[in-house]
């Protein structure tokens, strides 16, 4: 039998089963962001930038293992949540990332590189929101 | 689907965290069932049927039912 879950918060989760993903998924950004300020400044010897991309790295796989435990672990209406969420961001991030592309194409946007880690963030908070959205439907 | 987990559990004075533990779910998910959002899985529902000692059949049915 699964634990019992606490209270929920308005995001349909308690605070304790998120957050931890949470400080992984902001410590993944900020190692990252740190790496790339360092990879423009300074001219660095291969093996240390591979350190610097495996640094990230390490923080992205504790990000994946702590969602992962966390779909696990919460009770079954907390897991429709998060699929209605998570199918959401993705649904979003994809709808956001062509509305974008498109734009830049038409120079309506300036054409920037918003690269990868953007997108990342994007999908990040359209989750959040979407967590936001879902939740609401069962209170 | 109807049911009528609200009324057992008030003639029990349990609040909904009270069930909640005893179910192992959280207070949310009782919520959602007793206010009719949310329809349990078949072995939530056994497990609801067993704790109020009910047939499931008793305690839930389908709308217009």
């Amino acid at each position: 039998m699964n634990s019992t879950p606490a209270s929920p918060s308005s995001c349909g989760l308690e605070p304790r089963a998120w957050m931890p993903c949470l400080l992984w998924g902001l410590g993944a950004g900020f190692a990252a962001a740190a790496a790339t300020v360092l990879f423009v400044l300074v001219q660095l010897p291969l093996p240390a930038r591979v350190a610097l991309v495996a640094l990230p790295l390490l923080f992205c796989l504790g990000y994946i293992a702590c969602v992962v435990r966390m779909l696990r672990r919460v009770d079954e209406l907390q897991r429709r949540i998060q699929f209605e969420a998570i199918g959401f961001a993705f649904a979003a991030t994809v709808v956001l990332a062509m509305t974008v592309d498109l734009l830049e194409h038409a120079h309506i946007l300036p054409a920037i590189h918003w690269g990868w880690a953007t997108l990342a963030g994007a999908m990040g908070l359209l989750w959040a929101l979407g967590n936001v959205i879902a939740a609401r439907r069962y209170q | 689907m109807k049911n009528q987990l609200r009324e057992l559990r008030t003639a029990r004075t349990w609040s909904q965290g009270d069930l909640a533990d005893k179910l192992g779910v959280s207070r949310q998910t009782v919520n959602a069932i007793e206010t009719e959002k949310y329809d349990p899985s078949l072995p939530l529902a056994f497990k609801i049927a067993r704790l109020f000692k009910r047939p499931i059949e008793e305690i839930f049915a389908e709308d217009g039912k």
